[in-house]
């Protein structure tokens, strides 16, 4: 089974990055599809003088959050599969409709931090280019 | 949470109006009136109420009043009863009273925000409404002590049983004499007072809230805010996203608006951390220890620094 990534023709002369728009959510919102985040969910956003914490809310819960930047180097992508697979191991045409370089990271009522999954695993991408790397340093 | 001493003294309920509109209304604010010189060397009375506590949408005011307590039979000559027993035009004229009374009245409010609510009450470690209406009211009798009022006795509509939150309050300010009952309000004309300085906060509120959502509603189409009033079922229903629910103005956390959620919405599962943490070696089955895995290779096990990450190699979509 092949799968294509595709630039999206949408995506054709956008220099523009989706960076404030992309927030991770601690919980699990069953549904696929569009949503209206500009309306109920950035104005209510709000920091705090001093520091890098933002505080939302969605549903009624208290979030904290912060803005994460990917490892340099990196991009993050939005990605559309338009023609679901008919059959199993049929190719599969995946399109970038989006991509980003920052999003925002929300935790339900405790301030992000290495102890959340996500955020340490950007770990692995500094370790796996030491241990991937060509030329070891052999005094150690 | 945001103090106010207003510049522009607050002198009747429509001069509360700007300082509603000037505060973020997702935060709580605190409005005060100028302390009566009076009441620094004068033993004073102080009472203590709420507006808003049962209502699904809207903050939730805490108020309380003092004066000398030489004066505190002039509470009943300025109308001060029970507020449920008077119209809004009542109320606010009898508020107007109580402001121009600037020689020995004075008026503290806290409106609580309906985002500050649910926010409480849906926090890892929940906060009841008792509890917040307990801060609230500690908070306020507080900011008056520090402010140099001479207070010697303190009344208080109660929050759940009379008896136990006497016996609290009475424990956090031992130096004043505590009063908790139940319908305070239609009791002590200072409690009166102190009700209708949050009724009509509340009142107030509401008719200039702004919707960060951008909604263009007034009282007259979200109600009173009462789960029974079919203007705020009515308002519930209408003004629901799929995805978000409902503005802030309405407390997620009341069961009246989480029922015409969970009919409405889409479903939102939030993880519980104990769950997450003992999943890994709970799902783990004691027989896959003796299994064989492929031919006599020993199987990978992937190193916890994958597992805590859940870091995984993907092969497939």
């Amino acid at each position: 089974m092949a799968v294509h990534i595709k630039r999206s023709v949408k995506l054709e002369g956008k220099t523009e990055l989706m960076n404030n728009s992309i927030h991770y959510m601690p919980c699990q919102i069953h549904t696929d599809g569009q949503a209206s985040v500009s309306k109920y969910f950035k104005p209510s956003i709000k920091s705090q003088d001093g520091n890098d914490v933002l505080y939302s809310s969605f549903r009624g819960y208290p979030l904290m959050g912060k803005v994460i930047s990917l490892p340099k180097g990196y991009k993050g992508i939005v990605a559309q599969e338009t023609v679901k697979p008919m059959t199993e191991g049929a190719e599969r045409n995946i399109h970038v409709m989006h991509t980003f370089t920052s999003f925002t990271y929300w935790n339900w009522d405790k301030p992000p931090s290495l102890n959340d999954a996500l955020l340490s695993a950007l770990d692995w991408i500094d370790i796996s280019e030491v241990l991937h790397s060509e030329s070891g340093d052999t005094s150690g | 949470m945001a103090d106010i001493f207003s510049k522009e003294k607050i002198l009747s309920a429509e001069n509360l109006e700007p300082h509603f509109l000037k505060h973020d209304n997702s935060k709580n604010i605190v409005l005060l009136s100028d302390v009566p010189k009076l009441c620094f060397n004068e033993p004073c009375v102080l009472g203590v109420d709420e507006a808003g506590r049962g209502p699904v949408l809207g903050p939730m005011v805490y108020g309380i009043c003092y004066c000398p307590l030489s004066k505190a039979e002039n509470f009943k000559a300025l109308g001060c009863v029970d507020s449920k027993s008077l119209t809004e035009e009542k109320r606010e004229l009898i508020f107007e009273k109580l402001c121009a009374e600037t020689e020995y009245i004075g008026w503290a409010i806290e409106a609580i925000s309906p985002n500050f609510i649910c926010n409480s009450m849906l926090k890892r470690q929940k906060h009841s409404l008792n509890q917040i209406a307990q801060d609230s009211t500690v908070g306020l009798i507080t900011k008056a002590k520090d402010s140099g009022i001479n207070i010697s006795e303190v009344y208080v509509d109660t929050v759940g049983m009379p008896e136990k939150y006497q016996e609290k309050l009475s424990e956090i300010f031992p130096e004043f004499k505590v009063t908790v009952a139940k319908k305070a309000d239609a009791i002590y004309p200072v409690v009166s007072a102190a009700s209708i300085c949050a009724k009509v906060s509340r009142d107030r509120a509401l008719k200039v809230w702004t919707f960060q959502e951008g909604l263009e509603a007034t009282p007259n189409d979200f109600g009173s805010g009462y789960p029974n009033d079919p203007v705020t079922k009515a308002f519930l229903t209408k003004n629901i996203d799929p995805i978000f629910g409902y503005p802030q103005l309405v407390r997620f956390s009341w069961s009246t608006a989480g029922k015409i959620l969970r009919e409405h919405c889409v479903a939102v599962e939030w993880s519980d951390e104990e769950d997450e943490q003992s999943g890994a070696s709970k799902n783990m089955n004691i027989t896959t220890f003796f299994k064989q895995v492929g031919s006599n290779k020993r199987q990978k096990i992937k190193h916890t620094f994958f597992t805590v990450r859940n870091l995984d190699v993907l092969d497939a979509l």
